[in-house]
């Protein structure tokens, strides 16, 4: 047995594929900081520009709009009232009070929700951030103010490229996983006289398989997590480990940055699993990489490009499949998941997974009559 | 021999899972896209009566002795622009509508001054949102372009101008507009994944191959163009679909119509010319044939260096997306060697429409020193793959 799992684990890091993919993650996720940089992602300060014009365009919209119909006073003045607590912002930014900068987030964060209680009646073509995001932002800000943290608007720590790193990469790790792992029942078809010679049971050789190829790919995960803190680390320092991080817990709710890295790669763990059982149950059907890499990615285009229909099949996992989605809330909002936090997607991607492989045992036993 | 050679391997090509998978995978693609994306299309600047008309009323309510002296001076005149708007469309007489709304465009868009901090009057939402930093330059660049393309077809005298061909929804605009957005760069992923296992997998039937009186050269050329017919024929099947399906809600246009191109000489101001709507596709074919040539080649030689069908897969594939390592607002006027990256010649639509000259800054980005680039190129790649197959005792498969 031990030697079916070191073969097991020897013909995974051994591949070529899965050695240009880990090299392509790791490379990405130390030259993503320069880019990050270059471009100022995660940039409050170059958005600012941005933030006020398309607040006061807003306003003026929505002055348009409204003419010829009874005023609706009060989604105009919570417009106008974004534009001067943004301002308020923007004051603190830019003369580096820091403590300025998060009330002036908290308020305008507040209003925005507010205008959702309005109903924000007649604003079809505004530029609005959608509720969700507004509910984050103000859990953020609110975790903010609460707590002694200096707000961080720049990537210029190694926490806060991480924290970039977690959204990022958060939708692409399932396809990273399904890259690594779409080949990993396939030896036995291209090497059939070889492997059906092995003294060991199917099941025994599956769940060889399943245990390197899912511990492999969290370790790259984690290896990818660790090049990056490193890089940004060593080039700026590491800052602050408590710094909140925004996940959910039924409802929205911040955690310090060490505990939300925790519980991020445990989402990972998960998700590595799920996929490794969807790739070995589409492997034995298939018997190609390419049908099972298309196929398992066509489940994620689900999530990523029509989410209101992966909302309406909460059931199926498809948004759940953006790990960055998932660990934010944002995949489960307006779902029965919601309330259960982080627990519920979790069980339900770990029952799919058992599902996943009683059906691969299923179609192998059949095929093996 | 060569011609046998090819015939099979075509055959073998359509039997093999992955290039069945590929093809429906874009098959999928291009109806979401058809079905899904162009009818919920929603111009930046939409014909849309109900606006005009409001902001009209609007301004010529606010119109008082005591209103502020830009008012006074500015909202006549709109008023009367935006009234020959509504009676322009009164009277289905898009050509009318063209000119007067291309007066009052560049009217606003003189008014605009990024630099100012209050502005009194503004671009259409879509330039405001994602929070854009350069929403006003956009609006800028956006409004001449409006303006320039309404002027083309107030005067097009090739056919009937309706609504439709204003808001750039017929057929062969809706392929235009797709090019602009992007579209040969998935194009070119494609014939990357079609390529990709091409020589690789003839390492199944060794024997077979070994034998064939064909040298590595001629062999790996049938395979080239195999390639290059199958994302070509794709291609088709991609446009033939496009347009079956918007043909008869929309129209089909006319390759008469004019469209735009940015051009940015240095020392003078910025402007628009405009082209035929034939043109502009024929460029693109052109352009188009030589970057997949260009890919196909390089795949296969990728793929014949490392033995591996997977590393040209993430090797090519990556680089039809590496323009972002060095893209930014602006770049080209600084680093004059992005104008000579032949990454930044890889979105097409945005070279021949000049888009990419604005994102860059310089006038250096045109359809000739693509054509250069990539020609050069294809040339290059053409050596090596001499050379690499002439080595002695070189074989496809080892």
């Amino acid at each position: 047995m031990a030697a079916l799992q070191h073969f097991a684990f020897t013909a995974f890091w051994r591949n070529k594929k899965n050695i240009a993919v880990a090299l392509f993650l790791l490379l990405f996720t130390a030259g993503f900081l320069y880019i990050a940089r270059y471009q100022g992602i995660g940039d409050q300060l170059r958005q600012v520009t941005g933030v006020q014009l398309s607040l006061n365009a807003n306003v003026n919209r929505y002055d348009q709009y409204a003419t010829g119909q009874k005023r609706k006073l009060a989604v105009y003045h919570n417009l106008l009232a974004q534009k001067q607590a943004y301002a308020e912002a923007q004051a603190g930014m830019l003369l580096g009070d820091r403590s300025m900068l998060a009330e002036g987030n908290l308020d305008v964060a507040r209003i925005q929700l507010a205008g959702y209680r309005l109903g924000y009646t007649g604003t079809a073509d505004l530029n609005i951030p959608d509720e969700f995001t507004v509910r984050q932002n103000l859990t953020l800000a609110k975790g903010l103010v609460h707590s002694n943290h200096q707000i961080q608007f720049q990537i210029n720590t190694a926490i806060s490229y991480l924290i970039l790193i977690m959204q990022v990469l958060g939708p692409w790790f399932f396809l990273v996983i399904l890259l690594l792992t779409s080949d990993i029942w396939l030896d036995k078809q291209t090497h059939l006289s070889v492997m059906a010679n092995i003294p060991v049971t199917p099941l025994q050789q599956a769940l060889a398989k399943l245990t390197a190829g899912t511990s492999m790919s969290l370790l790259l995960i984690i290896g990818a997590f660790m090049t990056a803190g490193m890089t940004a680390g060593v080039a700026f320092g590491f800052g602050d480990w408590t710094y909140p991080v925004v996940t959910t817990a039924g409802q929205l709710t911040t955690v310090p940055f060490w505990l939300a890295l925790i519980l991020y790669l445990t989402l990972a763990a998960v998700l590595t699993f799920f996929t490794v059982c969807l790739a070995l149950l589409l492997n034995s059907l298939t018997h190609n990489l390419y049908v099972t890499l298309f196929a398992g990615a066509a489940l994620w285009c689900v999530g990523m490009l029509f989410p209101t229909a992966s909302h309406w099949l909460w059931f199926i996992p498809t948004g759940i499949l953006n790990l960055g989605a998932l660990f934010t809330g944002a995949a489960t909002t307006q779902t029965p998941l919601a309330l259960t936090g982080l627990i519920g997607p979790v069980a339900l991607l770990l029952g799919w997974s058992a599902i996943l492989l009683y059906l691969f045992g299923q179609n192998e036993r059949r095929a093996q009559r | 021999m060569t011609m046998m050679y090819f015939h099979v391997q075509w055959l073998r090509f359509w039997h093999n899972r992955k290039n069945q998978a590929v093809t429906l995978v874009v098959l999928i693609a291009t109806l979401a896209y058809c079905f899904y994306s162009v009818p919920s299309y929603q111009p930046t600047w939409p014909i849309d009566p109900v606006t005009i008309k409001a902001t009209r009323d609007r301004r010529r309510s606010e119109l008082s002795p005591f209103s502020t002296s830009s008012a006074v001076q500015d909202y006549p005149i709109l008023v009367k622009q935006a009234t020959a708007e509504l009676a322009a469309l009164d009277q289905k007489d898009y050509r009318a509508y063209a000119a007067v709304a291309r007066k009052q465009v560049l009217y606003v868009d003189e008014r605009i001054d990024p630099m100012a901090s209050i502005q009194f009057y503004f671009y259409p939402m879509p330039y405001y949102a994602d929070d854009n930093p350069f929403a006003l330059y956009d609006g800028h660049y956006g409004s001449q372009e409006i303006a320039a393309r309404y002027l083309a077809v107030s005067r097009y005298r090739g056919g009937t101008v309706t609504g439709n061909v204003l808001e750039e929804r017929t057929s062969l605009q809706t392929l235009q507009r797709t090019i602009s957005g992007g579209l040969t760069l998935f194009l070119l992923l494609g014939a990357v994944f079609l390529a990709n296992d091409l020589v690789t997998n003839d390492r199944r039937h060794r024997t077979v191959v070994q034998g064939l009186p064909l040298t590595p050269w001629r062999a790996l050329t049938a395979k080239t163009g195999l390639a290059w017919l199958a994302t070509m024929g794709i291609t088709g099947g991609f446009i033939l679909i496009l347009i079956l399906t918007t043909v008869f809600r929309y129209g089909f246009g006319s390759l008469g119509i004019p469209t735009t191109l940015f051009h940015l000489p240095p020392g003078r101001t910025a402007y628009f010319s405009t082209t035929p709507l034939g043109l502009y596709l024929a460029k693109w074919l052109v352009l188009l044939a030589l970057l997949i040539w260009l890919f196909t080649r390089l795949t296969l030689l990728l793929s014949i260096l490392f033995r591996n069908e997977y590393i040209p897969l993430l090797l090519a594939g990556g680089a039809i997306f590496s323009q972002a390592l060095y893209l930014e607002s602006g770049v080209g006027a600084i680093k004059n060697w992005t104008t000579w990256t032949l990454l930044t010649y890889f979105d097409v639509g945005k070279i021949l429409s000049g888009y990419q000259k604005y994102l860059y800054q310089t006038d250096q980005i045109t359809f000739n020193r693509g054509l250069l680039l990539i020609g050069g190129a294809v040339l290059l790649v053409e050596l090596i793959v001499l050379l690499v197959t002439h080595r002695r005792h070189f074989a496809l498969v080892h």
